[in-house]
């Protein structure tokens, strides 16, 4: 390499101004049409650019986007999560860590609700953190469980990030969500066994409830579940499932999904034109955060493609003379350092499009290749410095808890998000068994 | 004049599509030994200089010095592009062969690109006939009703006006996605072996075929009439002459890795459907009273291209019907 | 003046809003005409797009104002306050207000080009007019580069992370 096409000096510009704390979508698009112009010329630049945004908003995929958002955060500004949470107390609350395990398990049903994080997380926490303060919880469970149980909001269908990875490396983003079911079982279940261990083993991480509570007859406590838990549960399963089973394409279950939301709203009594338009609004900021990185990582992989930045990256991976499985950790290394740093939507958007090429030629299924890659992705959430969950739990937690205790808290589930993709790494049927399956 | 050529190609298709790998890929490289690098083409896939949709948008922009592009895209803009880019009912590959450059077709899209869009175009590649991959089983022009069809060009303006259908244009990444999440209930996207590249077999249940909405389908190698005008002359008549081998070369390689898509498809859990044959000749017929009620429409509007197209394209056809019986061909 | 295009991107918010609403009733829509009355509709796929084209172009602004799009916040909470802050308004001045301005600009001409031409849309079966498309994009635009300007004249506002 002796001259290194202009291509190899993009990736320096948009880090540095993302690491300067510029908008990551703003630095892709600048970094874009500044290397756009020595190729076309300030006018053409702005233009050839320009065309991205209407492709991107053409993309049928990606509507289903503000769809997901408003879904979840229709459920969120309703009264449905008190009424699951009680109802998930009374089951679990007997339990050791038993207010832990009631939030993970509202976390992962109303995980299927959204496709976000921060919508399952800030709901989740507004409910569940004063419970456990109150029980006088360990500040890491307490932290622990409020950013990995939200960032379940990703991992069990309907998931944003599955929606862009799809559209980026034109996966079938239905195979994709079939195949994220089964690993985030997988991570769900071990959650819940790294909270049982961890209170079994250090009961005073959390008190036991006063038993009171829950001395309610069975009948009383299945009512009390089944008047909460059910209607969602109906609205969410027939959304996922429709999209699992091949009923209706992705934007249309979303579209009966937020319609649904705010019918399930009417039906218990808590809606109102306030919330609905709350709701609207908060989907419209986070649908334009997400597209605005998405268009912006358009403009960037075409001028980096335009640059000659293809090459480099063939000629760079080449040089390592990687097999196939030592190319597949290098790539989900760079996934997990990247999402320390980054947020998800950049390093889908930035990764994906360099990674995919290598894929075919070295016998990766891009499948299973993906699904490891939405595992790994799952970490970005709390690894710091870039850790939106903590971000979002910072928001709603006491002023009392500290950030080293909420980066504490996180490391244990950070570990079973690992070990959930070892699991994927060794036996990829927990991948690909299931789209296999709906596709019968 | 200069004397080199060095000029960005943007494609519509993706790198790894059939679209790319047997049509451009070889043009190129073909070129640029018969030339000794004198006329280079620097192809870039689609998504890189445009979205694929817009890619005739960059080369009169200037984006690109050139496209290789298929005219069925700009169908809406000029209706005389669907008799390039695959004619609902029209030729197939031989006779379009002919019609292109023994029948003044190939000239005639030539003067029309140069009289309504500046542009210099030759024939660069040609393919054969298309299937549909469905989640309906369609035997005859009623089972079209009421199903949302991926088409592009006229057929999808036919099913719109002719059959009763719901046509909607879906870009190439997405055409798996929409057909198997049932977001369509049917899809032509193209031939049995890029079909089978794209997993379509695995997407829905049955395969239609002949989908004879499109017996043969050109690409076109397009660029600025003042750029190909300042090419010197003996490299215009190597590009052509590379233009004219790739076109042959494309075809035969595109037919042959045809049959071994089949192949796959025969192999895979997906029912072959085969049309009653009143659906050919529904299709033929619509096509044709489409191209002639546009053709009456644009002449009323002082537009004369689409009348001299259709008739030079239906004169050959039905010269070729009329008067091929002596051949015996299967 | 910054509260003025404040109030302006708040509009367009309100506007991205009701076509989030829009975008929901439109695919119901479809989906009912499709799947229970086997009629879809040839519009709902193109209106469905420049609907969520309306919706992130036009929240675009009001994303920037509320701070919104995402940024890593390490360096900049390592410096004093007022040092980034210069630093921001350094790169919004010289690099972000002209990256945006060349693509306004784009948008404002691909519109007026379309709207001259009579443009129809060029695959979709339905064949809608391009052109109110392209407005919505340049205005959307124009809003993301008032608010860009703006952010040059006044830090941005502080609100709760959602
Ligand atoms: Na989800
Ligand atoms: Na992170």
């Amino acid at each position: 390499m002796s001259t290194l096409p202009l291509a190899a000096w993009m990736f320096p510009a948009a880090l540095t101004m993302i690491f300067v704390g510029m908008p990551v979508s703003l630095s892709l698009i600048v970094v874009a049409i500044g290397f756009s112009i020595p190729f076309f010329g300030a006018e053409l630049a702005g233009l050839q650019l320009y065309r991205f945004i209407g492709s991107v908003a053409a993309n049928n995929a990606l509507a289903a986007v503000p769809l997901f958002i408003f879904m979840g955060a229709v459920l969120e500004n309703s009264g449905i999560g008190g009424r699951v949470f009680n109802a998930m107390k009374l089951w679990l609350g007997r339990l050791p860590g038993g207010l832990a395990l009631a939030t993970m398990a509202m976390c992962a049903i109303f995980a299927a609700g959204t496709g976000i994080v921060g919508a399952v997380e800030v709901m989740v926490g507004l409910l569940a953190i004063p419970a456990m303060v109150a029980n006088k919880y360990d500040k890491g469970l307490i932290s622990g469980t409020i950013c990995a149980g939200g960032s379940l909001g990703t991992m069990i269908p309907p998931s944003i990030v599955v929606i862009i990875y799809a559209s980026v490396a034109q996966m079938p983003v239905g195979d994709m969500l079939a195949g994220t079911l089964i690993p985030a079982l997988i991570m769900v279940t071990l959650f819940f066994g790294y909270i049982l261990v961890y209170c079994i083993l250090k009961p005073s991480a959390a008190p036991k409830v006063d038993p009171a509570e829950f001395d309610i007859p069975l009948s009383t406590k299945l009512w009390i579940t089944v008047k909460a838990i059910i209607p969602p549960a109906i609205l969410v399963t027939s959304v996922v499932g429709s999209i699992l089973m091949g009923i209706a394409a992705v934007s249309e279950a979303a579209a009966v999904g937020a319609a649904g939301a705010v019918l399930l709203t009417i039906f218990y009594g808590d809606f109102s034109w306030k919330g609905t338009w709350q709701a609207a609004v908060k989907t419209i900021v986070i649908t334009s955060m997400i597209m605005l990185i998405v268009v912006g990582g358009t403009m960037f992989t075409s001028v980096f493609r335009l640059q000659g930045g293809g090459q480099l990256v063939n000629d760079m991976v080449r040089a390592l003379d990687l097999g196939p499985t030592g190319l597949l950790l290098l790539f989900l290394g760079i996934v997990f350092v990247m999402g320390a740093l980054l947020d998800w939507v950049s390093v889908v958007l930035i990764c994906i499009p360099l990674f995919m090429p290598f894929l075919a030629p070295a016998g990766i299924d891009p499948l299973w290749f993906g699904i490891l890659v939405i595992i790994m992705i799952q970490t970005s959430y709390l690894t710091p410095p870039m850790a939106p969950s903590i971000f979002y739990l910072r928001g709603i937690a006491p002023k009392d808890f500290t950030t080293v205790e909420m980066y504490k808290g996180v490391v244990p589930f950070v570990i079973c998000q690992v070990i959930t993709g070892i699991v994927v790494y060794f036996w990829p049927a927990t991948a690909l068994w299931l789209p296999a399956f709906f596709l019968q | 004049a200069q004397q080199s050529v060095k000029f960005r190609m943007t494609q519509f298709a993706g790198d790894t599509s059939m679209f790319y790998t047997l049509t451009t890929t070889p043009f190129v490289e073909r070129l640029k030994s018969m030339t000794g690098g004198k006329a280079e083409f620097t192809p870039f896939p689609g998504g890189v200089l445009a979205p694929p949709l817009e890619a005739y948008k960059a080369v009169e922009d200037g984006i690109a010095d050139a496209g290789h592009l298929t005219p069925l895209y700009i169908v809406n803009r000029d209706p005389v592009n669907s008799f390039y880019g695959g004619h609902p009912g029209g030729m197939p590959p031989e006779m379009m062969l002919h019609w292109l450059y023994n029948g003044g077709g190939a000239a005639l899209l030539a003067e029309h690109r140069r009289a309504t869009m500046k542009m210099h175009s030759i024939p660069l590649s040609i393919g054969p006939a298309e299937i549909w991959h469905s989640h309906v089983k369609i035997r005859t022009a009623a089972d079209l009703k009421g199903l949302k069809f991926r088409a592009a060009g006229a057929w999808a303006q036919i099913l719109n006006e002719y059959f009763g259908a719901s046509a909607t244009t879906v870009a190439g990444g997405e055409v798996y996605t929409m057909l198997e999440r049932k977001g369509v209930d049917v899809v032509e996207w193209s031939g049995p072996a890029e079909n089978a590249k794209t997993g379509l077999q695995n997407a829905a249940p049955y395969i239609i075929m002949p989908g004879p909405h499109t017996n043969a389908f050109m690409f076109e190698l397009i660029m600025p009439a003042a750029k190909w005008d300042a090419i010197p002359n003996d490299l215009k008549i190597q590009i052509e002459a590379a233009a004219r081998i790739a076109t042959t070369e494309t075809l035969f390689a595109w037919t042959v890795e045809d049959m071994k898509g089949m192949e796959i498809m025969r192999n895979s859990k997906a029912e072959f459907i085969t049309p009653e044959p009143s659906l050919t000749t529904d299709i033929r017929e619509a096509g044709r009273s489409w191209a002639m009620k546009r053709a009456a429409e644009q002449e009323a509007k002082g537009n004369p291209w689409m009348k001299r197209v259709s008739d030079s394209y239906y004169g050959f056809y039905d010269n070729w019907i009329k008067n091929a019986a002596y051949r015996a061909v299967d | 003046m910054t509260y003025i295009i404040g109030r302006i991107s708040g509009v367009f918010g309100a506007v991205a809003a009701l076509a989030s609403l829009a975008l929901i009733l439109v695919i119901v829509f479809e989906v009912t005409s499709r799947y229970v009355l086997h009629a879809p509709t040839v519009w709902a796929f193109d209106v469905a797009y420049m609907l969520n084209g309306a919706i992130f172009v036009f929240a675009a602004a009001l994303t920037l104002r509320l701070n919104q799009h995402v940024s890593v916040d390490i360096f900049s909470k390592a410096i004093p306050e007022k040092v980034f802050r210069a630093m921001e308004i350094v790169v919004y001045l010289l690099l972000i207000l002209p990256a945006i301005s060349l693509l306004t600009y784009a948008g404002w001409s691909e519109f007026f080009k379309s709207w001259a031409t009579g443009e129809v849309e060029t695959v979709s079966p339905w064949q809608p007019k391009i052109w109110p498309f392209r407005f919505v994009l340049a205005i959307g635009l124009t809003a993301l580069w008032l608010q860009v300007l703006a952010r040059i004249f006044a830090p941005a506002e502080n609100t709760t992370q959602y």
